[in-house]
């Protein structure tokens, strides 16, 4: 795979970087591949090679390329990690080479930065995310280096998965609205990210399995004019950690040395990151989790699809329901938890659920947990990519 | 356990910081855990609070203490990260996971990294850590921000109990002198760093599946006016990690708003390592692997099976001639038929097969071959003995 004729380009308030792939091994035609800002939000946001490389290398292992070529210098940290994160992957899906050759044009080289970079960190207004921001800014005082100081949404990431276009659209505002109100009460900036990487290989299994956390990365790579880390928020704890896209071993290795990719908030539970928000009550008026919809104006959650549930639930346990106030409804019963139904690819983000009722003593509630945890085993395992098991469609209960 | 009488000073010609960890729960002695380095650092050195928790951190946990109470301020994001890094230790060791209260007497506020506090690496004089200064050094050229300014060496960490032992100090005046020769002519300072951190649980097994990391950042936290980034050279290559206390999930939750430490060098297996460090001649003639400590005047002991591993593997890439760092100098089938069995590192085993093969060295496959057989034979004993252990 060549990645080459990076340029930036700007155009009806937009600026996009842009660069052309080549395939070398496969029998494809040669894409574009572009990431887009508002022009005010384009100081730093600058054409690099390098950036181009978390993006693209998942999309060359998956299609047998033997080798990434990339214009432009790459640095040696970035490099390095690249192929770290090859052998990862290749461990965990196989790989058709052994090793996948990594080249720059103008060689390896890590160009000091210029000025301190700024903390940065993706958000999209959900539980993970925006614990992430919150924990940051309790942990780091005002002007401290490692204080998140741009929150950044990478939009339309979903828009395939969606039943119709205006679906897709509906769902794409929900996520800006809620994103940008969140970081307006951080007192924080929201750049805006737009791209069409995802066209390159569809299909969600890809992008959630392998590409996910490259992705952003690369987002972060593009903004390496202005900021010196990004955060990934962390979905999971130990206990049920699998292979994934964004995942705390692969996430860090798309790191270079001028932009350090930090997987954030690894280890603690879904009830825990809830509790925690439930703290901040201007947040919770702009917390947005589900992925169905439509969602009439007014709320950014439907309060019934399986993740709305999850969290209302997870509200409960931490004794905060009646701050869930960005939900439409906010009734949690064990007769609705019976009702809706999960597989056994969201069953480990109710486990820890069931325990927390158990320990409050809501055992009515623990045990349709406990049911339900119990069909999800014997319903076969489907594969997220169908669009059955993901977007608009699935979630509805 | 309560932390508490910070001291800080210069005694016998080395800079130390101290403090008196006092257990609540557990009826265990009271102790003093010590960092000392050379004379030279003394005014890099601190009595940072930081050191003292990620210390006492996993030994109050596994002792059952119900909380750790600190003179001083300590870092929100560490205390939270040493909670996530308890955790995966514990879910890794298969027991309930279990919180520690922290109680800093000075409350939460994040340090900051200090003007002109440099990136820097441990340095053990092994295959990991020498790659690490290696493939710096070539990537970021002297005078570069983010060469390795600093490579630090433990001392006191290897040996527990026996830490302050006047063998112990030999031992390690003999691997400074190595490890000073291979740094000879580079802009990379030698920093070396005893503490006794061990003394807190001398357990072996405790140490290297969960203290590993943490007694290595402890000591470095009271340097972090000299480091801002702390580099931890990886024992495998991505493929192939283990449930070790250094891994690139526990290593970074050390990390503190001064100190970044990374887990790095997960590109490359051991072979490609060696066969990499081939470029750097004073590294392979000054290597020290050996978790034992032999005699004088050498720094391996040549029979242990990280030793004769390591043998085998300069020999299929021709680097074993070079080599003065071993008592032998080259290995004969009988001492690989010495060895018991693996520890839990099989593919390493397969790779160094795989490559004298490739060397044309037939006369040693057969003991290796020897060797997997009988490590297979073990670890299944091993399974089917587990359910009935105590």
């Amino acid at each position: 795979m060549r990645i080459s004729n990076i340029r930036r380009v700007a155009s009806r308030g937009a600026v996009r970087v842009v660069a052309d792939v080549f395939w070398e091994d496969t029998a494809r035609p040669p894409r574009e591949i572009w990431f887009e800002v508002g022009e005010d939000r384009a100081e730093g946001f600058a054409p690099a090679g390098e950036a181009f490389l978390p993006v693209c290398l998942p999309l060359a292992l998956r299609q047998g390329e033997r080798r990434i070529r990339v214009e432009g210098r790459v640095c040696p940290g970035l490099r390095d990690g690249a192929g770290a994160a090859a052998r990862l992957l290749g461990s965990w899906y196989g790989a058709k080479h052994e090793e996948i050759a990594i080249e720059a044009e103008d060689g390896f080289s890590a160009e000091p930065r210029e000025g301190e970079g700024i903390a940065a960190s993706f958000l999209t207004g959900g539980v993970d995310s925006t614990f992430t921001l919150l924990a940051n800014h309790r942990a780091f005082e005002e002007g401290h280096p490692q204080r998140i100081r741009e929150a950044i949404l990478v939009s339309g990431l979903f828009a395939s998965e969606a039943d119709s276009p205006d679906l897709a659209a509906e769902f794409d505002g929900r996520v800006r609205r809620s994103a940008s109100a969140v970081a307006a009460s951080a007192g924080i900036p929201l750049t805006i990210v737009r791209t069409n990487a995802r066209e390159l290989e569809p299909g969600f299994d890809f992008f959630a399995r392998e590409l996910h956390g490259a992705l952003l990365a690369s987002v972060a790579h593009l903004l390496a004019g202005r900021i010196s880390s990004a955060r990934i928020a962390a979905t999971t704890t130990i206990r049920h950690l699998v292979p994934s896209g964004t995942h705390p071993l692969l996430d860090p290795l798309w790191s270079s040395s001028r932009v350090e990719i930090a997987h954030d908030g690894f280890g603690l539970t879904r009830v825990e990151k809830t509790a925690a928000l439930a703290s901040w009550p201007e947040t919770l008026e702009n917390l947005m989790v589900c992925q169905a919809g439509p969602v009439p104006d007014g709320y950014f959650n439907c309060g019934r699809c399986e993740k709305c549930v999850r969290t209302l639930l997870c509200f409960l346990a931490a004794g905060a329901l009646d701050r869930a106030r960005s939900f439409r409804r906010r009734e949690v019963s064990p007769r609705i938890v019976l009702r809706g139904r999960f597989d056994s690819e969201v069953a480990n983000q109710w486990r820890p659920l069931r325990k927390a009722f158990c320990r409050r003593g809501l055992r009515a509630l623990s045990a349709a947990i406990a049911l339900k945890l119990i069909r999800s085993r014997l319903d076969p395992p489907r594969r997220v990519e169908s669009p059955e098991t993901y977007g608009a469609r699935t979630n509805r209960p | 356990m309560k932390v508490s009488t910070f001291e800080q000073g210069i005694a016998q010609g080395r800079a130390f910081v101290s403090a008196r960890f006092e257990w609540e729960d557990s009826d265990r002695p009271v102790k003093t855990i010590v960092i000392r380095t050379d004379a030279a650092f003394a005014a890099e050195l601190d009595a940072d609070p930081n050191a003292f928790l990620v210390a006492g951190y996993l030994p109050a946990l596994r002792h059952g203490e119900r909380r750790l109470r600190i003179d001083g301020a300590v870092c929100p994001s560490l205390a939270g990260s040493l909670a996530r890094a308890a955790r995966i230790l514990a879910f890794w060791g298969g027991r309930p996971g279990r919180d520690l209260a922290i109680e800093p007497a000075s409350g939460f506020r994040a340090p900051r990294a200090r003007p002109g506090a440099g990136d820097g690496g441990l340095l053990s004089g092994g295959i990991d850590s020498s790659h690490l200064f290696l493939s710096h050094a070539s990537d970021f050229p002297e005078g570069h921000p983010l060469s390795l300014a600093s490579a630090f060496y433990m001392e006191g960490t290897d040996f527990a109990e026996e830490a302050e032992s006047p063998a112990a100090a030999a031992y390690s005046a003999r691997v400074r002198q190595r490890l000073e020769a291979m740094l000879a002519g580079t802009a990379t300072r030698l920093v070396p760093v005893w503490t006794n951190v061990r003394a807190l649980d001398p357990d072996t097994d405790f140490y290297a599946r969960e203290l590993l990391s943490a007694s290595f950042v402890a000591g470095i936290l009271a340097l972090s006016s000299r480091i801002s980034h702390l580099k931890i050279a990886s024992g495998a290559d991505a493929a192939h990690l283990g449930r070790w206390g250094s891994h690139p999930l526990i290593d970074p939750c050390f990390s503190t708003g001064a100190l970044r430490v990374s887990h790095v060098g997960l590109r490359f297996s051991r072979g490609e390592k060696i066969a990499r460090l081939s470029a750097w001649p004073a590294a392979v003639e000054n290597l020290v692997v050996c978790n034992y400590r032999p005699v004088e005047p050498w720094v391996n002991c040549g029979v242990c099976e990280k030793c004769v591993a390591t043998m085998l593997e300069l020999t299929a890439f021709g680097l074993m001639g070079e080599n003065r760092s071993f008592p032998f100098p080259e290995v004969l089938p009988e001492r690989i038929d010495r060895i018991r069995d693996v520890i839990g590192v099989g593919h390493v085993w397969r790779n160094i097969r795989a490559a004298l093969a490739r060397a044309g060295r037939d006369d040693l496959t057969p003991s290796i071959d020897a060797l997997l057989r009988r490590t297979a034979r073990r670890n299944l004993a091993r399974r089917i003995l587990r359910p009935f252990r105590p």
